[in-house]
């Protein structure tokens, strides 16, 4: 009786076509706001932004004067929090020979430590962009906005933590087929490029040439992963590193989607590819779907050879543990892969399709 | 509770206890059955701390409806929580208490005033936490004011931690130090708080405290190095202890395991830790042990008296590619019995890291990650001996006792595999035996001996560990086929075997089943099997999986630089331990 309580849960990927899709968009730190409740919005317009705050200035006041630790407060002319101009005076020791120290740069005093001050200064700002196509459901006071739209959405397991946006056109018609630089031409500038692996650093150089904003890919080899954040577009991997072909339903959907308004969100800690519905489309989803548990049914990607990147559906679950092949116990689900073959997996090498 | 037999006797307790680690989470039941306590079951999940799932409770749950299907003893209720305490009807259970090392590392700066003094303890302390280095800062740091502030800005640490000074000792240096310090914790501020410790020189305290003020809560322990041959780790240890402890509170669901607990939650290795102490408390002799998790990689020698921990909390059996930061992938090649390209061994570790769950299904596959696992535990060992012998030789401590766990050695498919990874990457010597916790209950026994001493005692006396078998290192320096150890077995009535292993190999005698076996081991002439050169050994042990082994193969370990030469040693090495 207890037996059936037993819920296995799987590692899962959302593949999901037709839904109802919240993003949120949040500034680093606090800042301002502009986007309203209601707003449509498009993907390139700005939704929040702050100023850079990381750059720090200590200014060595009380060594410049030669005025002691204990004594340099009564002799600020500024307090914590104050902005400040360049050429500001800072500090004034008053005397036969009145000395004073003025500001070198612009910015706001932050802190008053051992006789400096410490200088805040702005080198720009940080905005953020909404990425997406859709309407501001709600506000987060000083931080952001979450975006709703009706669309499609994959996760992926490894980006170059960029952003990008723009049509999507899908180079392969198999998931196994690696870019090549025959795929690419001039017309795919501004596009978000998809294709089955990524093995060779010249398609991709050429790509950065062209000037593609992003790429879809079902793998990479490691050596490349270090290359391609450094090209100036983002990169969103759905499947794996290594040769791993791009999964069936993620390249289906992809196929689907050809010349749709795609988003790559490569800075969240699972990156994710929104793809914006040409037509509102009928929802058959919402939202994120919960956490699948391994049942008859339910359909999955196999992450280990020898079946790596190969999809089916689970047929069995076994309540026993069992000995694999090569002698390690597991306990895992009997799965029929898309050519029929039956195979026992262990619920460790499974990844839930989830829609 | 009860910290006494006659209670025991009295009032039998049941107890359930979990451990959370990043990838698995188990739960074992402990009860009393025929007069004494015993592990009556456990059940293995993976653990659910981080999305999808974003619950650790979930995994906890599982593994406890596992339990109950395996026991048949129901221990939730209809609204899935814990039955506590156990009723007259059979259910529930009168304890919960839970170890973890599911949160996230604190990721640490260290500043004091010399890499190989004040921050050598530092390190010590720390490595009994799931702590990670991510920079340090000392005297002979050539980077200014502005460059330790921008380190700061870009590693955001969780911890800062600073020592340095003797007590009474050198102080003009050190507060120049935090001063600068200060700056950049005090801009950093602006995006985090750290926790900020120091455990340095106790006269200059007021004055830390005083560069510190009171933006920041300064945590004061007792100095790490009182003395320049002194130190006094176990107050920092306590204190950082803690700040992970409050690290824990990051995990989604944890507050419904801490209402469950009836302790607050101890940390996986600590948990081992005191398991270890009790091996070494019962057996009067010195215990290692090595844990190959899969995010951290934790070493630890306990005598009767005492016990050092290291937590190396930068990579495990999951979190494989930061090995390819200490090792190369010929490092990690040379222990294959097959030809590789180096991109495939990136590809693999990368892809590991990404999928840390993932579990080898190919013959390959399962070598490459036993050939990893060897480097990371390796690494740790070079890196402890070095920290706390000061010994560049990276060789262990004598020991009598191994103890392992980790799923990828306890999970091995064949346990003479577990063994040969073993002896390569920690290279021990000398006579020990070795004990997997295949059921992965030895912090839990930590935990429960925190509980009641007792219980843990008795279920460690009734046995919760598979003895793989014995071991014996001769050490010294031989010629190919040259007999460096005679080993002579009582095999019961009047007949003996005798067995003469040569230098380079590896010698399996298996045992008699179920019975003591009286074995007399005499090394050659310049050979020494812990008690001197050419000293013989007369011991009796218990059959085990393995049985006797003999590692012949010389100490430090040296491989053959030509590629097919060296491939077929090692396939010779893993048939000669069983395949």
């Amino acid at each position: 009786m207890w037996v059936d309580k037993v819920k296995q849960y799987t590692h899962s990927t959302a593949v999901q076509a037709a839904a109802m899709i919240r993003v949120e968009r949040m500034l680093p730190s606090k800042g301002k706001v502009i986007a309203r409740t209601g707003q449509a919005i498009s993907p390139a317009q700005i939704i929040a932004r702050t100023p850079e705050r990381g750059n720090f200035r200590a200014l060595p006041v009380a060594k410049a004067l030669g005025i002691s630790l204990k004594s340099f407060k009564k002799h600020l002319l500024v307090k914590k929090g104050d902005r400040i101009k360049e050429g500001m005076p800072l500090l004034r020791v008053k005397g036969f020979r009145t000395r004073e120290y003025t500001s070198p740069l612009d910015g706001r005093l932050y802190d008053i430590n051992n006789g400096r001050l410490i200088v805040q200064y702005r080198t720009g700002w940080i905005e953020v962009r909404a990425i997406v196509a859709g309407k501001v459901v709600s506000r987060t006071p000083e931080r952001g906005v979450t975006i709703e739209l009706s669309g499609s959405r994959i996760e992926g397991v490894w980006s170059t933590q960029r952003e990008a946006f723009g049509n999507l056109k899908v180079l392969s018609h198999k998931g196994s087929m690696p870019l090549a630089p025959f795929q690419l031409n001039d017309d795919l500038a501004d596009h978000i490029i998809a294709t089955g692996r990524l093995t060779d650093i010249k398609p991709l150089e050429m790509a950065a040439d062209i000037g593609i904003r992003g790429l879809i890919a079902g793998s990479i080899t490691a050596d490349l992963t270090s290359i391609v954040k450094r090209l100036p577009y983002a990169v969103i991997i759905t499947d794996g590193i290594g040769h791993q072909p791009m999964a069936e339903p993620i390249l289906q959907l992809l196929q689907n989607a050809d010349t749709q308004l795609t988003s790559l969100l490569g800075q969240q800690p699972r990156p994710e590819i929104i793809i914006a519905s040409s037509d509102g489309g009928v929802v058959t989803a919402t939202h994120t779907p919960p956490p699948a548990i391994a049942e008859a049914g339910q359909i999955v990607r196999v992450l280990q050879a020898p079946y790596y990147g190969k999809t089916g559906k689970i047929i069995k679950i076994y309540d026993k543990i069992q000995r694999m092949p090569i002698g390690i116990m597991a306990y895992g689900a009997a799965v029929q892969l898309e050519d029929e073959q039956i195979v026992f997996v262990p619920y460790a090498n499974l990844d839930a399709i989830i829609g | 509770m009860t910290d006494n037999g006659s209670q025991q006797q009295a009032t039998p307790q049941s107890f359930l206890i979990a451990d959370c680690g990043h990838v698995n989470t188990t739960v074992a039941l402990f009860d009393v059955a025929v007069d004494s306590y015993h592990l009556i079951a456990r059940a293995t999940v993976g653990t659910t701390a981080e999305p999808p799932w974003n619950d650790i409770t979930l995994g906890v749950r599982q593994a406890i409806h596992r339990l109950t299907a395996v026991s048949g003893r129901p221990l939730l209720d209809r609204k899935e929580n814990l039955i506590k305490p156990a009723r007259a009807n059979g259910s529930g259970v009168d304890h919960f208490a839970f170890s973890t090392s599911a949160a996230a590392p604190l990721q640490t700066i260290l500043i004091g005033l010399s890499d190989d003094v004040s921050l050598s303890s530092a390190r010590r302390a720390l490595d009994n936490v799931y702590t990670n280095e991510i920079d340090k800062f000392d005297l002979s740091d050539d980077r200014d004011e502005k460059e330790m502030v921008k380190a700061f800005l870009k590693l955001k640490p969780d911890l800062i931690f600073i020592t340095g000074g003797t007590d009474g000792g050198a102080e003009k240096r050190l507060l120049t130090l935090i001063k600068s310090a200060n700056l950049g914790i005090n801009v950093l501020r602006s995006i985090k708080t750290p926790h900020l410790v120091f455990a340095g020189n106790k006269e200059l305290r007021e004055r830390v405290q005083h560069i510190i003020g009171s933006k920041v809560k300064l945590i004061v322990t007792d100095n790490v190095r009182p003395e320049l041959n002194h130190e006094n780790l176990d107050d920092a240890i306590k204190t950082v202890s803690a700040l992970y402890t409050e690290q824990l509170s990051t995990l989604a669901g944890i507050d419904t395991l801490k209402k469950w607990s009836d302790l607050a939650p101890l940390l996986t290795a600590q948990a081992f830790a005191i398991s270890s102490d009790y091996f070494a408390s019962l057996n009067g002799g010195t215990v290692v042990g090595i844990d190959l998790g899969s995010h951290s990689v934790t070493l630890l020698v306990a005598d009767p008296d005492l016990h050092d921990l290291t937590i190396n909390a930068d990579m495990g059996s999951g979190y494989a590619a930061k090995v390819l930061a200490v090792s190369t992938v010929q490092d990690i090649t040379r222990w294959l019995p097959y030809e590789i390209k180096e991109a495939a061994v990136r590809d693999y570790i990368y892809n590991k890291s990404l999928h840390p769950r993932i579990i080898p299904a190919t013959e390959a596959e399962l070598l490459l990650e036993q050939a990893f696992a060897r480097e990371m535990m390796r690494h740790v060992v070079n890196d402890t001996t070095k920290q706390w012998l000061q010994s560049d030789d990276g060789r262990l401590p004598p020991f009598q006792l191994l103890l392992v766990r980790g799923r990828m050695l306890t999970n091995a498919p064949r346990t003479g595999q577990a063994l040969l990874m073993l002896l390569d990457a920690l290279q021990p010597t000398g006579i020990f035996a070795v004990a997997l916790d295949t059921y992965g209950v030895l912090s839990a026994l930590g935990t429960l001996a925190t509980l009641d001493p007792l219980a843990a005692v008795q279920t460690l006396e009734n046995g919760v560990l598979q003895n793989l078998g014995w071991v014996v290192v001769p050490v010294g320096k031989g010629q190919p086929d040259q007999i460096v150890l005679n080993v002579t077995l009582n095999a019961g009535s009047d007949s003996k075997i005798e067995v003469e292993v040569a230098y380079g190999t590896i010698e399996i005698i298996p045992l008699e089943p179920n019975r003591k076996t009286e074995v007399l081991l005499t090394p050659a002439r310049r050979f020494d099997i812990g008690l001197g050169q050419g000293v013989a050994k007369k011991i009796s042990i218990q059959s085990s999986s393995v049985g006797l082994l003999i590692d012949a193969r010389g100490r430090p370990l040296t491989l053959p630089d030509d590629d097919e030469e060296r491939q077929s040693l090692i396939r010779d090495w893993i048939r000669d331990v069983g395949g």
